[in-house]
């Protein structure tokens, strides 16, 4: 069994509306192995979405105890968590968030200008465009081609610095089913090369990409399941799978 | 009331971008109103001066040594002539004054130019203020005078120092507004002793001189008072020899001639500012209407026409302005008095006086007015906001100009703080198009003005604005009579100066003609080469006994121009035709003059010599040279015979007067500039930050910190400002010395040029660059708020 590189332990998020205190997640124990495509299902607002950002450290939790690699994230400032995230962890949103002021390949680059110099960037970013198939685009900027293609820019700046981690925040949400597939497409294919990945979504399609997959209820993880490596093959098995498997959570 | 709650909510959304807009109305306001009130007010301080004095409108002082009053008979008999009274000053050589100066430091020295005119003070032939008393002087008591105000800062006096003409001690009775000859552009002082003391000097061996004070029956103001001071003073006393006649027209242009510069200045920077103020305005109001695209269309949604928010909107900015003028109209009452005292001080007239009511006014519904015609205006995108377009798709998609936008692949050399920093500001072009502007602007005129002070802080380049030749000493005989020994001695000086200090000599004299029917300053020179004159706008200089060059102001006003005749009266009537060679400016007498060559002079009076000789040291002295050499010929060659001036003395208390309204205002461009960057940096970057709130989260959720963010916040500010004040130098470079023509023009100098050294041209715009650095850097700490929660789409 691979390594434990990402752990939480006894997790609490809270936010303060209103007067009341809204508690999102509650006591969540975590873990995330080496090379797994881990995928975190649950329903709106059941706080699968914050723990993506707590466990990425652009959130910070209220408390519990996060750890990469022996680091504690409640012992790092704002800027250990900032070069963190530039390193060793990537991420794709929902709505793509891409820069709209600049250019795709310079999307997919200036995160990469953070940690190497501007020649290697600049090939890493033409071998990840190409490698997502937008090598066509790289001077457009985002306003100018498709929600499919700006996903797939977002997946190719999400690794540029060949992170440890890439979380995904629901990258098909936004996209029609088409472009849905081929974003899950290029992310399967990292994985199968090793990336680890912790994904969010909705979407069974998405969902039957993992490796493991969890389930989140009123910010409790209530479930977990293992799956195979998904190697495009056996589509419908593993749907079935995961619907049993959901609807037994009553999902 | 509906359109009220929705202004008030808007404004509570906009807090940042209200205080901002309401900040600079506020000063706009204050500016405006303490400028208007000031240029209102100095007019009608001179008239009140003029009127409460009594001052004649023209005087004549007889200045040979045995006149007599006979002039003022063929004057009253003049139908123009309301009034002639006859007085008799006392002319006392400055080296025969001395005085005690700020008593505790016990200062020995002596003012004035060539020296000072000494009268009786009578009430009844007219009351000065004195400053510092509420009334005017009654009386000046045994062994006291009372001297003017120019002379309290010039030489550091105080009431109650001592004062030694020709040895007889005065104690100073305190400062007088003199608006006759309380200038420093006018080169004639006045003092007033009591009626004995006045006796006891006249019985001394100093010079007598007769006086004649001259009313006309003109009005002051009527169309005629021009015309009849101009014939009357052309035509009567051309004739008079030793006669020196100065007008109340004169004057009042003289005397006004630096406050009015000064205030055209500031008047003019100011409504920059009022224009910058709408430009941001402008920007901020469209900024808030893109920003609020989906709440207008809720607005809209739920019952609002486009009408109703337009005006809600406009209603949100007026108000905050009108607010902000009003307050600036109340900050203005402490500034007035400061700000008029110091312009005032270069008239020599006291300042008194409050906010001009009508003005402000004015500006508060000016500034009100423009601001909701400009804010009605820019709102106009509202009427096409569509509720469901609104909500539905939030507002239209963003386009990046693709010119000029450099890819970071070729800024790769640069450093990656810089690198983003010039790429955001690239490619949001419109964003910072107001700060170019503004900062482009707001250089210029703080290089104009620092320039303007420049060229008065150097005595050589302000010697070259009014038209003078350059000199380090002037050598002049001070004896009235034509006794030939006075001019064989001149002569004799005048070479062995000449030899022994290798000085560059010309003769220079000065004095009134008729020229084309007009009394004209007539300035002879000889030889004009090499004495540092300003070069004629078109033509020469006069070679030749029949040439003359033409002011420009002449130039307009005979109509004139090269190679034209014009025509000099004699005082026995007879008409010597010139050729005009030239047109050389000159700053004597507003522009009212001509120049001719000695030869010239010698032919309209073949007796004429000139009584005055210039001496330009050699250029490779040092400053500490130069000084001991003036001292020691003064010490050496100043007698009751020979006057010797040092540039320091004859130019200084001009200068030093200039140097004194030129310097505030300058800093207060300055400081205006400062006060408008940050303003304008602050709502900027608040409006920056708040657009790109996302761009902020995206950024921190691929790795920048948040000190990185900041960094390449401000460092556009910075790069912007510094293309703008670069703009504004390139600004200053090519239209600089038309603009600051065009003021310098109404002064008769029409032709001024600036060249401004590297610290002239760049200290404005580096302080201009770090004030939006500083400014923006510190809105920036906004970005440590926002947080990667920002791209959660939940």
């Amino acid at each position: 069994m691979s390594k434990i590189i990402l752990s939480a332990k006894d997790l609490c998020k809270s936010y303060a509306s209103g007067g009341l205190q809204n508690h999102v997640l509650k006591n969540v124990d975590f873990e995330l192995r080496d090379g797994e495509f881990c995928v975190v299902m649950g329903s709106s607002g059941s706080g699968k979405s914050t723990l993506l950002y707590c466990l990425s450290g652009m959130d910070t939790a209220t408390s519990g105890e996060i750890t990469y690699k022996d680091k504690q994230f409640e012992k790092l400032n704002e800027d250990k968590l900032a070069r963190l995230r530039r390193k060793d962890f990537g991420f794709v949103f929902q709505q793509m968030h891409l820069v709209a002021n600049l250019s795709i390949f310079e999307n997919i680059a200036v995160p990469g200008y953070l940690v190497s110099k501007p020649p290697k960037v600049h090939a890493k970013a033409e071998e990840l465009m190409e490698k997502v198939g937008i090598s066509a685009l790289n001077k457009r900027l985002p306003s100018q081609v498709s929600g499919g293609e700006q996903q797939r820019a977002a997946v190719a700046r999400a690794l540029i610095n060949s992170p440890q981690i890439l979380f995904a925040d629901e990258p098909t949400g936004s996209l029609n089913s088409k472009a849905g597939l081929e974003v899950l497409d290029i992310l399967s294919e990292f994985n199968r090369g090793g990336q680890t990945i912790l994904m969010v979504t909705h979407d069974i399609k998405a969902a039957i990409r993992a490796t493991r997959l969890i389930y989140i209820k009123d910010g409790k993880l209530c479930s977990e399941m293992e799956m195979g490596l998904y190697q495009g093959e056996n589509e419908k098995a593993r749907e079935s799978q995961v619907v049993a498997w959901l609807t037994s959570l009553g999902w | 009331m509906a359109i009220l709650k929705l202004a008030l909510s808007l404004l509570k959304k906009h807090k940042a971008y209200a205080m901002t807009i309401f900040c600079l109305s506020l000063i706009v306001s204050l500016m405006l109103t303490a400028v208007l009130t000031v240029i209102n007010r100095t007019a009608n301080l001179q008239n009140d001066s003029f009127s409460s004095s009594k001052s004649p409108d023209f005087m004549v002082f007889l200045l040979s040594e045995d006149y007599d009053f006979s002039l003022s008979s063929k004057l009253s008999a003049r139908d123009e002539v309301k009034s002639v009274r006859e007085s008799v000053a006392v002319f006392v050589i400055r080296q025969e004054i001395l005085f005690a100066g700020a008593a505790a430091k016990n200062e020995v020295g002596s003012f004035g130019q060539e020296g000072l005119y000494i009268l009786p003070y009578q009430i009844e032939n007219g009351a000065f203020k004195i400053k510092g008393r509420p009334d005017q002087l009654e009386n000046i008591g045994k062994g006291e005078i009372i001297l003017p105000l120019l002379y309290e800062n010039q030489y550091s006096l105080i009431e109650g120092d001592i004062i030694n003409i020709t040895g007889i001690e005065f104690k100073i009775l305190g400062f007088f507004e003199d608006p006759y000859f309380g200038s420093p552009m006018v080169g004639t002082r006045r003092v007033f002793v009591n009626s004995e003391d006045f006796k006891l000097l006249n019985t001394t061996e100093n010079r007598s001189v007769g006086c004649l004070f001259i009313d006309l029956n003109s009005q002051m103001g009527d169309h005629d008072y021009g015309e009849n001071l101009r014939s009357l003073t052309s035509n009567a006393f051309y004739g008079e020899e030793d006669v020196f006649v100065v007008t109340k027209a004169e004057i009042r242009q003289f005397a006004m001639l630096v406050p009015d510069l000064v205030a055209a200045i500031l008047f003019a920077f100011t409504l920059l500012s009022l224009v910058i103020t709408l430009y941001v305005l402008r920007y901020a109001v469209l900024s808030g209407v893109e920003g609020n695209y989906v709440t207008l269309g809720v607005f809209k949604a739920i019952g609002f026409i486009g009408r109703q928010i337009r005006i809600a909107i406009m209603l949100k900015y007026a108000l905050i302005c009108a607010i902000g003028a009003v307050l600036g109209v109340f900050l203005s009452i402490p500034a007035i008095p400061l700000f008029g005292g110091i312009l005032m001080d270069a008239a020599g007239l006291i300042w008194s006086g409050s906010v001009w009511l009508s003005g402000a006014l004015l500006v508060i519904v000016a500034i009100f007015a423009l601001i909701g015609l400009i804010t009605f205006m820019n709102t106009n995108k509202i009427k096409k906001i569509s509720p469901v377009r609104a909500i539905s798709f939030g507002h239209a998609p963003v386009y990046f100009a693709k010119r000029l936008n450099l890819s970071l692949k070729r800024l790769s050399c640069l450093p990656l703080n810089l690198k983003m920093a010039l790429k955001q500001m690239l490619t949001r072009r419109k964003q910072y198009t107001v700060l170019l502007i503004i900062a482009t602007l707001l250089a210029f005129m703080v290089i104009l003005m620092g320039s303007i002070s420049g060229l008065f802080d150097n005595d050589d380049t302000a010697l070259y604005v009014f038209g003078n030749p350059q000199f380090d000493f002037s050598l002049s005989v001070r004896a009235t009579d034509d006794d030939g020994d006075f001019y064989q001695k001149f002569d004799e000086l005048t070479a062995e100066f000449a030899e022994k200090y290798d000085a560059v000599v010309y003769d220079i004299a000065e004095s009134y003609t008729v020229l084309e029917n007009t009394r004209v300053a007539l300035v002879c020179f000889e030889p004009f080469d090499g004495i540092g004159m300003i070069e004629p706008l078109k033509g020469r200089f006069p070679q030749y006994e029949n040439e003359l060059a033409l002011s420009p102001v002449m130039e307009l006003q005979f109509e004139k121009t090269i190679g034209d005749t014009v025509i000099i009266t004699k005082p026995d009537g007879e008409e010597v035709p010139f050729i005009v060679v030239g047109i050389v400016q000159s700053i004597r007498d507003i522009g009212v003059n001509s120049t001719i060559g000695i030869s010239g002079a010698k032919r309209l009076n073949p007796d004429f010599s000139a009584s005055n000789r210039g001496f330009i040291l050699p250029a490779n002295l040092t400053v500490k040279e130069r000084e001991t050499i003036v001292d020691e010929v003064i010490e050496k060659y100043e007698s009751d015979d020979f006057s010797v001036m040092s540039k320091d003395v004859f130019f200084g208390q001009l200068l030093d007067s200039i140097r004194a309204v030129l310097s505030p205002a300058t800093a207060v461009a300055y400081a205006l500039a400062v006060v408008l960057v940050a303003l304008i940096t602050f709502l900027l970057s608040m409006i920056a930050i708040y657009r790109e709130n996302t761009d902020i989260g995206i950024f921190k959720s691929i790795g920048f910190t948040s000190g990185q963010l900041r960094i390449q916040f401000a460092l556009r500010f910075l790069l912007i400002s510094l293309i703008g004040g670069l703009f504004g130098i390139i600004l200053n470079l090519v239209a600089g010395n038309y603009l600051l023509s065009l003021i310098f023009g109404l002064f008769g100098v029409p032709k001024v040029s600036l060249s401004p050294g590297a610290f002239e041209l760049m200290f404005p715009v580096v302080l201009v660059s770090i004030i939006a650095l500083l400014a923006a850097f510190l809105v920036s700490g906004r970005i440590k708020q926002v947080s990667g929660r920002v791209l959660v789409a939940e």
